[in-house]
């Protein structure tokens, strides 16, 4: 079976998992683990991989990249997100975002996505499949930490597997094309972590529980991005839950 | 007679709408008088935080006393207490609710002047106001790194304005992520995992608060 062929029918049966969890409307975005030992677990070893490798990494990449290098490095691993994005804009009926992220990609392609060539234009938004699956009333499943990525939905998960296939580097073949499949989630990593290294580690060195905070995070991220493809989680009065904490 | 009848309803019809319009729009002056004080207060506090962080040869005793000072100014920080253990406040007694409430302070003071010398490269553009609801104003802005270092952050302040009182911070929304819901979440699962024992917080806040001074 092809990589891609598997790829596909994993992040079916993840998707599906996600759907067989009955959650309510109102429950689509709250915080649901009940796997919270075992994510404790993976989160300690996600944290010590962090400690050891990619926190070093990253601070040496910040020390030794001037910003300019570390901008064309964001840039490329947005453009490599393309794609996906305008995918998932299709998908979920996001047309105009869709033609936007196609011409973002062409348009930075040029540069192999190192130089936003659109920069001061209107961004697309990022889509994703997780929040094409939400929009087709996929509930978001538990909560789970996988290892080397980090916090996830079940539905999340299930979408990250469509979207690496859709990575525009698995098109192309040729060495240097390979390598830089290989390396993208590398220095995708690195590029992340450099750019949110004090947030990081300020998360790991001044938190009462580390994992609640990093959970709590994600979340509250998730919930952002799936804003437009959800209907709104508010209270039961209508009001969200800051509003209904002054009127108690 | 019909005819002054008509005109009687029109002229009440007319005085009617008047009055619904001074109304209206005494109400929308009083908003938009709400929303104008929250902006200045964050811009207020932006200012005093960019005066201070560029004083030199300050202690970390006086920068604490600074900070605790604008802490006071410009937060609501009793409803900050409260939010930040969600439920968990109304099982906490009243000796352990002061107690929280003083580490709590005293953690938050910590973390936030190890973070001081960072404010003196950034700097804060307004971008829009929206009012949520009638007790809460969302002051959004961007915050710009001059030296480069760190590319633009979104950040919006969640500012309380309850009647007849003055208007404070509630919140600060950084990249999506709300400070205090964030704290709150920790909060809650750090109790709810100590079987509810709301004094599990308070010994883990001491525990934190003492790894910091020996830091």
């Amino acid at each position: 079976m092809s990589v891609m062929v598997r790829s596909v029918v994993l992040a079916w049966t993840l998707s599906l998992l996600a759907a067989c969890t009955t959650l309510s409307a109102d429950e689509k975005t709250a915080i649901n683990d009940p796997y919270e030992n075992t994510n404790r677990k993976l989160f300690a070893f996600n944290l010590a991989l962090d400690n050891y490798a990619l926190e070093p990494a990253a601070n040496l990449y910040k020390k030794a990249a001037p910003e300019l290098i570390q901008k064309s490095v964001r840039n490329y691993v947005s453009w490599t997100g393309m794609p996906s994005t305008a995918f998932n804009s299709g998908l979920q009926g996001k047309f105009e975002n869709a033609a936007l992220a196609s011409l973002t990609f062409l348009v930075n392609g040029l540069t192999l996505g190192f130089v936003d060539l659109m920069e001061g234009e209107e961004q697309p938004e990022h889509e994703d499949f997780g929040q094409t699956l939400a929009s087709a009333g996929v509930s978001q499943g538990s909560y789970l930490v996988v290892p080397f990525i980090g916090s996830n939905t079940v539905r999340s998960a299930g979408g990250r597997v469509v979207d690496t296939v859709l990575n525009p580097l698995r098109v192309f073949s040729g060495e240097t094309v390979s390598d830089a499949r290989a390396t993208l989630p590398v220095v995708s990593a690195v590029s992340f972590r450099a750019t949110h290294f004090d947030t990081i580690n300020d998360v790991k060195n001044n938190s009462l529980d580390a994992y609640a905070r990093a959970r709590s995070a994600y979340y509250q991220q998730r919930d952002k991005l799936l804003q437009n493809n959800l209907p709104k989680v508010e209270g039961h009065n209508g009001l969200d839950e800051f509003e209904t904490f002054f009127t108690e | 007679m019909v005819h002054l009848k008509k005109l009687f309803l029109n002229v009440k019809t007319t005085i009617c709408a008047a009055i619904m319009m001074l109304v209206c729009a005494g109400g929308a002056a009083h908003a938009n008088d709400r929303v104008s004080e929250a902006e200045r207060l964050v811009t207020a506090l932006i200012t005093e935080l960019e005066q201070t962080s560029l004083r030199d040869n300050m202690t970390d005793k006086e920068n604490k006393q600074v900070l605790n000072q604008l802490v006071e100014n410009y937060f609501d920080v009793d409803a900050i207490t409260r939010f930040s253990v969600g439920r968990y406040w109304r099982v906490a007694t009243e000796s352990e609710r002061s107690e929280y409430a003083k580490l709590f302070r005293f953690v938050l003071l910590n973390q936030a002047n190890e973070q001081f010398h960072k404010l003196r490269d950034l700097e804060f553009k307004p971008t829009t106001t929206n009012t949520k609801g009638d007790k809460l104003i969302l002051v959004g802005g961007i915050i710009h790194d001059k030296s480069g270092e760190f590319p633009d952050v979104e950040i919006f302040w969640r500012v309380v304005a309850l009647p007849d009182m003055p208007v404070k911070i509630f919140d600060i929304e950084v990249e999506n992520i709300s400070m205090l819901k964030t704290q709150q979440d920790e909060n809650t699962t750090l109790i709810r995992r100590n079987a509810g024992r709301f004094s599990a917080l308070i010994e883990a806040l001491q525990e934190q608060l003492n790894n910091q001074q020996t830091d």
